[in-house]
C-alpha cells in the first residue's frame, strides 16, 4: 500500500511536470503581474521550479503529507481549502448514487435470477442493455429535455438542493445500475449452478429460501468487488455529469481548472481521486477476505 | 443409460444455440462493417458542407433540405454526424487496436520471461489501476490541451494494463505445457516459441476482450471530446455535437437528438458484437 502511495503521487506530480506551459508564468499572468524575463525568473526562484525534478518533487511529496496540497496557480488560496467542499458534495453524489443504483440493480437481479429467461427477466435485460450502451453525458441530456424543458420538472442548474439532486443521480445511476444489472446476475446465475442449489431443492426447499438464504451469501464478496472497482468509473463519471448540470463539485473545479490551466488544483484533484479510489478497494479486499476466507489460504499457499 | 441420452441432447442444445449466436455474429459483424463503411465515406458524401455557417437557416427543423434539420449556426445536422462518424469510431477502433497490441507484447514478455522486467511492469500496472480511468484520462486530456490524438493517448495510457495482465497469465499457464518443453528441447528460438506455439493460443482471449472494449472506447472517445478535451471544437464529433447544441435544446431539439441516436446506435451494435463473440467464446 505504501509504495503504491508514493507511486501514485510520483505519477501526479509527474503529469503536471511534463505538461506542456510554465506555471510561473501562469501565475504571475493571473495575478496581473506585467510580464519580463526579470519576474518570471524572480517568480520561478519564488516556486522553486529552478530546482532538480527530484527535490521538487520531495519537497511536494512531503508537504502532501502534511494536507498541503500547494495554491491554486489562479487565486492563490492553497488547493486543501478549495477542494475540500467540491470534493464533499461529490462524495453525497456519489453515495446516493451508489445507494439508487445498488437497490434498483440488486432488487431487480434477484427476481431475474428467480425466473430465470422469464418475462421480468427479458425486459429487464433488454432495459440494462439499452442503458449499458448510453454513456451518462447522452443520458442526462436526454432527461434534462424531457424534465426541464418538456415538463418543467426540475431545475437545470443543480445547486445542490434535494430536488436539484434528482437529475445528476438520476444521469449516474442508470447506466451504473444496467451494468450492475448485468454483472450480479451473471454472478447469482453462477452461484444457481453450483450442485448445492440442486441439491437443497431436491431436499424441497422454496427458490425463494435458496436464494436468501444461501445464493445471495455466495454472490455477495463477488458483487462488493464488482461495486468497489465501479467507484472508479463513479469518480470519472460525475466529472461529466457535475459540467452538465453546474453541479459545485470536484469535478466541476477540475474542469474548471483544466480550461484556467491551474495546475495545481488539477493535481490535487487527480490525487484526491486515486486516494479515494485506493481506498475504496483495499476496504473491498478486505470486506472480501472476511466474506469468502478462501481467498486468504490461497495467498498464504502461494 | 439416462446419462447418456441427456449428455446427447446437451450437446444438442448446445450446438444449436451455438448455430444462433454464430447467425447472430454474423448479421452484427454485417451491420458493423456497414457502420464502419459510413464512418469512412461519410465525411465526403454529406448532403450539405458540414462547415457551412449559415445565418438564415439557423435551428431550422428537419426538412427535406436538412433531414436533421440545423444547428444554432445553421449547419446540417445530418452531414456533420455523417462528418462526425470517422473521428469517434475510428478513433475508438485505433485505441482498442492499440492498446491490445502494447498490453500483448508487454504481457507476453512479463509472462514468458519472468524476473525483474515482469516485476517492473506488474507494478507499473498496479499503479495505473489504481487511478480511475476516466478520471486519469480527463487529467492527461486536459493538459495536453486536447485533440483526438492527446485523448487517444490519454485513455491508452491506463487501457493497455487489462490485455497485459490477462495475456500474461495465460502465457504463464501455457508455458509449462509439454509442447513447448518438446519445441525448447528441439532448439526452437524464443522468439519462434512465442510466435508459433504461445501467441495462436491466446489471441482469441485477446480479440474477444477487445472487441468487448470497442463500444466503451466510442463512450470514452464521444465523453471527452463532450467536455472540450477530445477532438477540438469546429471539427464535427459526436461528443461535442451534442455539448454545442445541448445550450439550444429548447429550440432544437433535434440538434442534440441526432448525435444521441448516432452514438446509441453505433454502443448497441459494437456491445451487442461483443456479448455475442464472448458468448461463444464461453
Amino acid at each position: 500500500m505504501i509504495p503504491l502511495y508514493i507511486g501514485i503521487s510520483f505519477l501526479t506530480f509527474l503529469l503536471v511536470y511534463v505538461t506542456p506551459g510554465d506555471a510561473a508564468e501562469k501565475k504571475l499572468s493571473s495575478q496581473g503581474v506585467a510580464l519580463s524575463q526579470e519576474t518570471l525568473d524572480a517568480a520561478r526562484e519564488k516556486m522553486g521550479l529552478n530546482r532538480p525534478f527530484i527535490v521538487q518533487y520531495g519537497d511536494w511529496f512531503f508537504s502532501v503529507l502534511r494536507g498541503d496540497l500547494g495554491d491554486s496557480l489562479k487565486d492563490g488560496r492553497p488547493v486543501a481549502e478549495k477542494v475540500m467542499a467540491p470534493f464533499g458534495r461529490t462524495m453525497i453524489l456519489s453515495l446516493l448514487t451508489l445507494a439508487v443504483s445498488l437497490t434498483l440493480a440488486f432488487a431487480a437481479a434477484f427476481l431475474s435470477v428467480l425466473r430465470k429467461s422469464g418475462f421480468f427477466d427479458r425486459v429487464m435485460r433488454v432495459i440494462s442493455f439499452i442503458f449499458n450502451s448510453l454513456p451518462g453525458f447522452v443520458v442526462s441530456v436526454l432527461l434534462m429535455y424531457l424534465f426541464c424543458i418538456r415538463i418543467n420538472a426540475f431545475p437545470v442548474i443543480s445547486n445542490g438542493s434535494a430536488k436539484g439532486m434528482v437529475l445528476p443521480v438520476l444521469s449516474l445511476a442508470l447506466p451504473l445500475s444496467a451494468r450492475f444489472f448485468r454483472q450480479f446476475r451473471s454472478e447469482m446465475l453462477e452461484e444457481v449452478s453450483k450442485h448445492y442449489v440442486s441439491e437443497m431443492k431436491m431436499r424441497g426447499l422454496k427458490d425463494f429460501t435458496i436464494m436468501t438464504r444461501s445464493i445471495l451469501r455466495g454472490a455477495a464478496a463477488p458483487i462488493i468487488t464488482i461495486v468497489g472497482l465501479s467507484f472508479g468509473t463513479l469518480l470519472g463519471g460525475s466529472v461529466v455529469i457535475e459540467t452538465i448540470f453546474s453541479y459545485p463539485g470536484i469535478g466541476k473545479l477540475a474542469m474548471d481548472a483544466i480550461s484556467d490551466r491551474d495546475y495545481t488544483v488539477v493535481q490535487g484533484f487527480v490525487l484526491i481521486c486515486a486516494t479515494v479510489y485506493s481506498l475504496v478497494n483495499l476496504g473491498t479486499d478486505i470486506v472480501y477476505s472476511v466474506l469468502d476466507p478462501r481467498v486468504k489460504t490461497d495467498e498464504k499457499n502461494n | 443409460m439416462t446419462v447418456n441420452k441427456r449428455s446427447k441432447q446437451n450437446k444438442a442444445v448446445n450446438k444449436s444455440r451455438k448455430k444462433i449466436l454464430m447467425t447472430r455474429l454474423y448479421v452484427l459483424i454485417v451491420l458493423a462493417v456497414i457502420l464502419l463503411i459510413i464512418a469512412g465515406i461519410g465525411a465526403f458524401v454529406t448532403p450539405n458542407d458540414p462547415y457551412k455557417i449559415n445565418a438564415i437557416m439557423m435551428k431550422k427543423a428537419p426538412s427535406s433540405e436538412f433531414i436533421f434539420g440545423t444547428d444554432s449556426y445553421g449547419r446540417c445536422v445530418c452531414s456533420r454526424v455523417l462528418a462526425g462518424a470517422g473521428m469517434t469510431i475510428y478513433g475508438a477502433l485505433f485505441l482498442v487496436i492499440s492498446t491490445a497490441t502494447v498490453g500483448t507484447v508487454l504481457g507476453t514478455i512479463c509472462g514468458y520471461y519472468g524476473g525483474v522486467v515482469d516485476t517492473v511492469i506488474m507494478r507499473i500496472t498496479d499503479l495505473m489501476l489504481a487511478f480511475p480511468q476516466m478520471v486519469l484520462a480527463i487529467a492527461v486530456a486536459g493538459l495536453a490541451g486536447g485533440g483526438l490524438w492527446n485523448a487517444i493517448l490519454a485513455l491508452g495510457i491506463s487501457g493497455w494494463t487489462l490485455y497485459c495482465r490477462l495475456v500474461r497469465s495465460r502465457v504463464m499457464s501455457i508455458k509449462h505445457e509439454s509442447y513447448i518443453l518438446a519445441a525448447r528441447l528441439s532448439g526452437c528460438s524464443d522468439l519462434k516459441i512465442i510466435v508459433s506455439y504461445i501467441l495462436p493460443m491466446i489471441v482469441g482471449s485477446v480479440v474477444v476482450n477487445a472487441v468487448t472494449q470497442i463500444g466503451t472506447s466510442i463512450i470514452w472517445i464521444a465523453g471527452l471530446s463532450f467536455l472540450g478535451i477530445g477532438v477540438r471544437a469546429p471539427q464535427a464529433e459526436w461528443g461535442s455535437m451534442i455539448n454545442e447544441a445541448r445550450g439550444a435544446m429548447q429550440l432544437a431539439p433535434w440538434a442534440v437528438i441526432a448525435p444521441c441516436a448516432a452514438i446509441f446506435i453505433t454502443v448497441t451494435v459494437f456491445n451487442c458484437m461483443g456479448d455475442t463473440v464472448r458468448d461463444i467464446a464461453d
